[in-house]
């Protein structure tokens, strides 16, 4: 006979939740920098719709972990999990809030050919879900050395960032018609940059859980 | 110093055939509580009453050394009486004597030598530390068995007070109660700590969380870890300490 | 249907025998009560015995208690010692057992042989003679096994926990026992003591072969003078007796006794009832 059956089969729907709502912020991530890529204006209001079921996923998610706390006194290692889980889920939805944002700005220019060809963008893109898969595997692992580098990771994106801010700058100062294009462009390398701050965050708190020490990575 | 040290601690009873308490090395701090957690039969009420050299009474045999103030207890030339007052106990169930709650409390002192004249106040003292005067000042001289069993453990604490220990041993003091009681006993003891050492064995793992400022994990007759509460129910180092405190056991 | 019957019928069943029992005291009472009234008077009852068949029974009385101080003298302290240790310093092994066991069988050891070991060895051997202190020594023999095994029973009842908890306030062993251990068994040795104190005023055989024959018309002075006492009395009478009113003296005397009985065992009831309520009360 398993002891707490209900507990822990309660526990295991929490991480399999979790993990979901990680991966549907992740595929969201994926899915505004393709629409940009692509000119897809179809994708975009697709993915502004799903994230409303994200949002509702965190909610429940935030209901389950209550109740845990509340009706079963966790300790150690699952009350860890219940607080990571509670954090990282602000993270996932922070993320699919910004790639709402990208899907936004992409219905807008979308129409028009871009202030400057894509290259450094789908970098970070890349950057980004890979730091965002490993975090994600860490989490249903319990291994944390893929995140070891993470810090390294995240100051390539800045780094990255940094280059495409310089370079449209210098466009729209040569060519001040292209203010408002580029200035989105300028915007949606912004939202990746915060969206691998949060990829950075989630690994801090997954590091905690398996560990039990707070290490800050980024 | 250690108010407590264990050191190489091991009990048998049943002539030898069991093994209850293997190698202990455990140090106590004074003036804080010390949790002892652990399944059933893991000894870690076998340890307490080491402490007090209770274990004699069921016919156990105890080697190593345990140190109180840096004396060992178990040496021979050490007096067990004495020992026995500087070492209180409350038991399990609360086990007031058939009498006035007056001579409850004042069986021990009387017993030591204490005069009577003084005893009114050692009584009133007695029952003021364990949080109890308030509610008997008036009926001291009814019987402590028509009491509640919160009440009547709280007189327990005070009869053990009474004989001035310094240290104070509890095994499972709360198991028979209902949980306002046993909140009362909690906030009791975390008075009591800054004047005694606290020692106590509990069940209850939320109550060891909520109570103790050091927790120490029993399994098999061995001392698994030990630690800062907070520590131990964070992140414990141990595995089986991990299964245990999570309810995984079993 | 059946069930409810069934409860009925044993409800009534045992009820019915108990009430049995109740009757058949209340019936061996009257007719004593009812056969001896007649006998009692002042001069019956404060007046020595005239050629046995007159007179009164107050050297019978006397005697009877005079026997039964002795008896309880002897067999209160040694029952009580002997319990002590039985349940509280005994190891739990054969020898003991064997102990408990042979206390036992003194218990099924007939009166009368008690009375002739009496006999032979208390008046004769240790040259004691016929005296009182024979008779209170051999009835104190033979209520031996119920104030040990009654006492023991009542301090095996006191709860362990009262015990540990003396222990843990530093308190050594015998203080344990005698301010806790047995201060709570009292009520219960009192009641043993009670049942052999039953047994042996009424005791005849033994106190026939080594009290005295029953019929002395003298108090005694001393421990080694034989003393008269009640149930031989009635022995006497009950078989030898001429005169017409024999039997009703004899029943007198059986009155007299089973209110000295009554009486004693009253007094020792209430004594303990104050006892157990004053537990509860008093600095």
């Amino acid at each position: 006979m398993k002891v707490r059956k209900e507990y822990l089969d309660a526990l295991e729907k929490l991480k399999k939740d979790t993990l979901k709502m990680g991966e549907l912020s992740q595929i969201a991530a994926k899915n505004a920098i393709d629409a940009l890529f692509n000119h897809d204006k179809a994708l975009a209001s697709k993915l502004i719709e799903e994230n409303s079921v994200i949002d509702r996923i965190e909610f429940d998610i935030e209901n389950q972990c209550m109740r845990l706390l509340a009706l079963q006194q966790p300790m150690a290692g699952d009350l860890r999990l219940i607080g990571t889980c509670l954090k990282i889920i602000t993270d996932f939805d922070r993320i699919s809030d910004l790639a709402g944002d990208i899907a936004e700005i992409v219905l807008q220019i979308a129409d028009e050919p871009y202030a400057k060809p894509l290259i450094d963008v789908p970098r970070i893109s890349e950057i980004t879900q890979g730091m965002l898969t490993d975090c994600l595997e860490a989490f249903a692992t319990q291994k944390i050395e893929k995140l070891q580098d993470f810090s390294e990771r995240d100051d390539m994106v800045d780094g990255l960032f940094g280059q495409i801010r310089r370079e449209l700058v210098a466009i729209m100062i040569e060519n001040p018609r292209t203010i408002t294009s580029a200035s989105h462009l300028i915007f949606i390398a912004l939202h990746q940059e915060r969206t691998a701050d949060h990829a950075c965050n989630v690994a801090s708190r997954i590091v905690y859980m398996v560990t039990g020490k707070r290490k800050k990575l980024g | 110093m250690s108010k407590i040290e264990t050191v190489d601690l091991n009990v048998y009873y049943r002539n030898g055939s069991v093994h209850g308490l293997k190698n202990v090395h455990m140090k106590i701090d004074a003036n804080k509580i010390t949790a002892l957690i652990g399944p059933s039969g893991c000894g870690k009420t076998t340890f307490l009453r080491a402490l007090n050299r209770m274990n004699e009474l069921k016919g156990a045999r105890t080697t190593g050394k345990v140190l109180i103030d840096g004396r060992n207890i178990y040496d021979p030339k050490e007096d067990v009486i004495q020992l026995r007052k500087k070492v209180g106990m409350v038991f399990q169930q609360p086990n007031p004597f058939p009498m006035s709650i007056y001579d409850n409390i004042a069986y021990g002192p009387r017993i030591h030598g204490q005069k009577n004249r003084h005893m009114d106040s050692v009584v009133e003292e007695s029952l003021k530390k364990a949080a109890l005067w308030d509610e008997v000042a008036d009926r001291l001289d009814e019987n402590a068995l028509g009491f509640s069993g919160g009440q009547q453990q709280r007189l327990c604490i005070a009869r053990a007070l009474a004989v001035n220990p310094e240290i104070i041993l509890l095994d499972e003091p709360c198991s028979a109660l209902d949980p306002i009681s046993t909140a009362r006993i909690e906030e009791l003891l975390q008075e009591l700590k800054r004047e005694y050492t606290i020692v106590i064995v509990t069940h209850n793992m939320q109550q060891a969380a909520r109570v103790s400022d050091y927790t120490a994990f029993f399994y098999m007759g061995e001392l698994l870890e030990c630690g800062k509460t907070s520590r131990i129910f964070e992140r414990p180092d141990d595995k089986r300490t991990e299964d245990y405190i999570t309810g995984r056991y079993g | 249907m059946r069930i409810e019957t069934e409860e009925k019928l044993v409800t009534a069943g045992l009820s019915a025998t108990a009430l049995i029992s109740v009757i058949v005291l209340f019936i061996v009472v009257l007719y004593i009560l009812l056969n001896g009234i007649g006998a009692i008077n002042p001069e019956f009852l404060l007046e020595a015995p005239y050629r046995f068949e007159y007179g009164g029974i107050f050297p019978q009385i006397i005697g009877s208690l005079c026997l039964i101080g002795v008896c309880m003298l002897f067999a209160i302290p040694l029952g009580l010692a002997s319990a002590i240790y039985l349940a509280e310093y005994a190891p739990d092994n054969r020898i003991t057992s064997s102990v408990r066991f042979f206390v036992e069988c003194l218990a099924g050891v007939p009166s009368i042989v008690i009375g002739l070991f009496g006999l032979a060895f208390l008046v004769y051997y240790l040259g004691i003679g016929v005296s009182m202190l024979s008779g209170g020594l051999a009835l104190g023999f033979m209520i031996l096994p119920w104030t040990v095994r009654a006492s023991e029973e009542a301090i095996k009842t006191v709860p362990q926990a009262y015990r540990e908890a003396s222990l843990a306030l530093g308190v050594t062993k015998w203080k344990t026992i005698r301010h806790v251990v047995l201060k709570s068994a009292y009520p219960g040795i009192i009641t043993g003591v009670l049942l052999g104190m039953g047994k042996a005023i009424g005791e005849t055989a033994v106190v026939l072969l080594t009290a005295g024959s029953g019929l002395e018309s003298f108090l005694p002075r001393s421990l080694r003078d034989p003393v008269a006492s009640l149930p031989v009395y009635v022995y006497m009478l009950a078989t030898q007796g001429h005169t017409p009113d024999a039997l009703s003296r004899a029943f007198g005397a059986s009155l007299v006794l089973i209110a000295i009985f009554l009486a004693i065992s009253v007094v020792a009831l209430l004594l303990r009832n104050r006892y157990v309520k004053k537990m509860g009360r008093g600095r």
